[in-house]
């Protein structure tokens, strides 16, 4: 700061002043000194903060001038998009190897059920394509592979060991939920690598007195008035029928079903009826039937398929022409239940076009 | 002696192709037919290819007599050519004659000579998803192309046996890639000389896969829609201008100006199908429409635990969208953008995309995803009836890539390419080699693979997966079995068992009653097959099985002894 002085060109006098008299007094000279540098670090910051501003300011409006197009961001978001897909594509691939079973982990499953089984278990896979549980398993155990179970009659099975892979994608648990909807019991779950082994114990187990493809052996058929002659104790050859009457295994609306199969007889040649003599009964018949196969054959007549009980009507099953299906009956047998009875089962079609029936039917106590 | 200033070339280089791209299509073609060769003794062997190789026995020795004796030849044509279930007439000739030129002469090569038709049409397929790509998009793009189609399991599974579906995709491609360069060309003769080549890849392409024909009013319909916008929008400085004389009516200025390749494909494509179709010759009227039915037969499809004679209409574009790995997936529905995006750009005219060939991608692109559900093409489970239009994917993805890669960072695009590349591909390149010879099963990532697409109720889609189990057959069998191998034709299993696939003491069997041992496939469509081995045999119990990620896709069942 400078001391103002009066002009000495002046023509005027100044006027005159009468000056309060002060109690400021001259700093001190450290005191100068400070101010001197207060002064001229603050200088120094404010200079090299505009200088950074500017510095900054211009950095930024020149990354902004050269920032990539709409065009070059959709390519960097299309590149890392494609890289990020890449890798989450080969997790998953790596992934998928852990949530499947091993080898160690089939020949545990295999060991469990070698102790633990017992006559009347059955075992169910789910989901319902894991079938490699029929190589695997021990021979003696059957192994179900059905996609539902609930109105599945599982003739002569008590325990079921339901075998799922819990870990695969889209794995659903209705299986399972089918199962223990008809169980009393079930024996906990077992984790065995990838697998899960859990027993139920049915709760109303389904006991045949009498399953009617075991009653082959004795059987007599006939198309219309000709009868048909045994070739061996599970196949009956009829006159003027290419496919014998024969116990097999046979697809039935997707499904394995062991079965009678037969062709039913057309206007032409009579129908076919299948005689079993001296069944006993018990509270209940039950049955199923289904065209063979997997092609459906649209336009097709239906089939009719009936069961007799001494000569009598019971049930009846219309088996439509398209899709294959599978029809089920159940007849109250209880005023039936003191003796053994005469079953029939009659096969009819106004054209059979070449179809087979796959049919079984059971006595319940 | 040299002179200065003269770069003399090896007698070797003079041999290769001039340009890095021309020869990268060829390094392609090579290497996709050593890998088929080399792959084709381990592939499986279905029922569709059984049936063509039926067919192909019988049609191969005709082809290679006729040059001979003509005469007896024509004679012999209704003998000798029937409706051939399930396939058309090039790809059953040219399976006969691979197999009469090859079969017999090479140890091993009796398959190999019905499939060589198969190899050379996927090495050509492979030359033209690189040049196509090339002329997109430079070089990057044609090496990216073949890849992203041959490294799809499923497809690289539809391009070992004798088929239609490999077939038609390269013809597919290769009439557009004809029709564009014409197009593209300003020289009369490049473009007659395009033009003949589209006209004679359309005539096979008909002869292969009969919804072909829908490339004809395809072409017609581009023409149409670019001469309309042409008409709609003022043409750019770049474009060309009509070359008629002003006054000429708008009808002869159309027709004046049809594409070259559309009147070749016109006259070359019925010519080439007669041609190839020797039934033409002697009886067109009365066969026509029982071959063009036959062609469609296709094996029944099985899906959600329900069986049907034809698959549902979405099942050729689920498989074309969910068989290959899900990062093969992204880049083909990305190439598609990108291509719907230059499209309105060149509509606009706002940039360097050309409207007539992004349309023109577009609609070869699209084409075969609209016919498949259509029931126009052959039903079939797997990715077969949608080949064609992935072939195209394929290019178009390449093209996204590539030009991603230069407009995020032009300095490096090559190195950006590679990195993403190799993150995108590694995936369905470890997915091919891990699921081999079971490609056709092998769903990608977005349905959890074969496991996940089993529990979803999708189809297997694999075919011929009991042929994987032959080695083991050969080594396990007690002498002197019988074997049932329901639905294989005798061709191929004669076929086999001259390549020694087949052990020479197993004997064949007609029934499951009358065999020893018994290989089906678990194609739920043909599980009765299956159950009656079951029958026979009294076991459900497999004695060898071919699965992929613990789905089953093939069994071989035994009588007790029959299996050591």
């Amino acid at each position: 700061m400078t001391e103002r002085r009066p002009d000495p060109g002046a023509d005027e006098a100044p006027p005159e002043s009468h000056p309060e008299p002060t109690l400021e007094r001259t700093p001190t000279w450290p005191r100068r000194a400070a101010q001197v540098a207060v002064d001229a670090a603050w200088k120094d910051l404010t200079d090299t903060g505009r200088h950074l501003l500017d510095t900054g300011r211009w950095k930024l409006r020149g990354a902004w001038s050269r920032r990539p197009s709409p065009a070059g961001l959709a390519a960097w978001g299309f590149l890392i998009a494609a890289a990020l897909l890449g890798a989450a594509t080969l997790l998953l691939q790596t992934g998928l190897a852990a949530r499947l079973p091993t080898a160690l982990d089939w020949r545990a499953a295999t060991a469990l059920l070698e102790r633990d089984y017992r006559p009347g278990d059955a075992v169910v896979v789910s989901p319902a394509w894991a079938e490699r549980a029929r190589a695997e398993l021990p021979a003696r155990v059957p192994v179900f592979a059905l996609p539902r179970y609930a109105d599945e009659p599982l003739v002569g099975v008590r325990r079921v060991w339901v075998l799922s892979l819990p870990g695969v994608p889209f794995a659903r648990d209705r299986i399972a939920r089918d199962i223990a909807a008809r169980a009393s019991t079930d024996g906990g779950t077992q984790r065995i690598g990838a697998m899960a082994v859990t027993r139920y114990d049915l709760a109303q187990p389904t006991r045949a007195i009498a399953w009617l493809p075991d009653w082959l052996a004795s059987a007599r058929a006939k198309v219309g008035d000709r009868l048909c002659a045994h070739d061996g104790p599970r196949a009956i050859v009829c006159p003027g029928t290419p496919v014998p009457i024969a116990r097999e295994v046979r697809e039935v609306a997707g499904a394995p079903r062991p079965c009678l199969s037969a062709q039913p007889g057309s206007a032409a040649s009579g129908p076919v009826s299948i005689t079993f003599t001296g069944v006993p009964f018990g509270l209940e018949l039950r049955g199923a039937a289904g065209v063979v196969g997997a092609i459906p054959s649209p336009g097709a007549p239906p089939i009719r398929f009936a069961v007799q009980v001494d000569g009598s009507e019971v049930a009846g099953l219309e088996l439509p022409g398209g899709a294959p299906v599978r029809r089920t009956f159940a007849v109250r047998t209880a005023a039936m239940a003191e003796e053994p009875h005469t079953v029939t089962v009659v096969l009819s079609s106004p054209d059979p076009a070449g179809r087979t029936v796959c049919f079984d039917a059971w006595t319940l106590p | 002696m040299t002179t200065p200033g003269v770069t003399h070339f090896s007698r070797s280089s003079r041999l290769l192709p001039q340009g890095r791209a021309r020869r990268a299509a060829l390094a392609w073609a090579l290497g996709v037919a050593v890998v088929l060769v080399l792959a084709g003794s381990r592939a499986g062997l279905g029922e569709a290819e059984g049936r063509i190789m039926e067919a192909a026995r019988r049609q191969g020795a005709w082809w290679v007599r006729l040059p001979v004796k003509p005469l007896d030849s024509l004679y012999a044509v209704n003998a000798t050519f029937g409706p051939e279930a399930g396939a058309a007439a090039l790809p059953i000739a040219s399976a006969g004659v691979g197999h009469a030129l090859l079969g017999g002469r090479l140890p091993g090569g009796e398959v190999l000579g019905y499939r060589l038709a198969e190899v050379l049409l996927a090495a050509f397929l492979a030359y033209v998803l690189s040049r196509f790509a090339a002329d997109l998009s430079g070089v990057v793009a044609a090496l990216l192309a073949p890849a992203l189609f041959f490294l799809s399991p499923a497809s690289l599974d539809a391009s070992l046996p004798a088929g239609t579906d490999l077939a038609a995709a390269a013809l597919w491609l290769g009439v557009l890639l004809a029709h564009s360069r014409g197009l593209r060309s300003r020289d009369h003769r490049e473009r007659i000389r395009r033009a003949t080549l589209a006209g004679l890849l359309f005539g096979a392409a008909v002869a292969t896969r009969r919804e072909a024909w829908i490339l004809l009013p395809l072409l017609a319909f581009h023409y149409l829609a670019v001469r309309a916008r042409g008409g709609i929008r003022a043409l750019t400085a770049e474009e060309e201008a009509p070359r008629h004389p002003a006054g000429r009516s708008p009808w002869r200025s159309l027709v004046a100006g049809l594409p070259s390749s559309l009147a070749a494909m016109l006259v070359l494509g019925p010519v080439v199908f007669v041609a190839l179709t020797p039934w033409t010759w002697v009886d067109p009227l009365r066969r026509l429409a029982p071959a063009a039915w036959a062609t469609l037969t296709a094996p029944a499809y099985a899906s959600s635990g329900g069986v049907a004679a034809a698959p549902p209409w979405h099942a050729p574009l689920l498989a074309a969208l969910l068989l290959p790995p899900a990062s093969l997936t992204f880049l083909y529905l990305a190439g598609l953008a990108h291509t719907g995006r230059r499209l309105v750009l060149g509509w606009r005219g706002e940039a360097a995309a050309s409207f007539p060939e992004e349309l023109l991608l577009l609609l070869g692109a699209l084409a075969p995803l609209v016919l498949a559900p259509l029931g126009v093409t052959p039903a079939g489970a797997g990715v077969g009836p949608a080949l064609p239009a992935l072939a195209v994917l394929s290019v178009l993805g390449a093209r996204a890539l590539a030009t991603a890669a230069r407009a995020a960072w032009p300095s490096t695009a090559g190195k950006l390419a590679v990195a993403v590349v190799l993150l995108s591909l590694y995936p369905p390149l470890r997915a091919t080699l891990r699921t081999f010879p079971h490609g056709g099963a092998a769903w990608g990532e977005w349905v959890g693979g074969a496991p996940g697409a089993a529990s979803l109720g999708l189809p297997r889609g694999q075919a011929g997966a009991g042929a994987t189990l032959l080695r083991e057959l050969s080594e396990r069998a007690a002498p002197g079995q019988r074997l049932w191998w329901p639905r294989l034709s005798p061709a191929a299993l004669d076929a086999l068992r001259r390549d020694g696939r087949i052990r020479a003491d197993l004997r064949l069997a007609p029934s499951a009653a009358e065999a020893d041992l018994a290989l089906v496939e678990h194609d739920a469509a043909r599980r009765d097959l299956e159950f009656q081995a079951w029958t026979a045999f009294e076991t459900a119990r497999p004695v060898a099985e071919a699965a992929l990620d613990e789905v089953p896709l093939a069994a071989v069942y035994a009588r007790p002894g029959a299996w050591r």
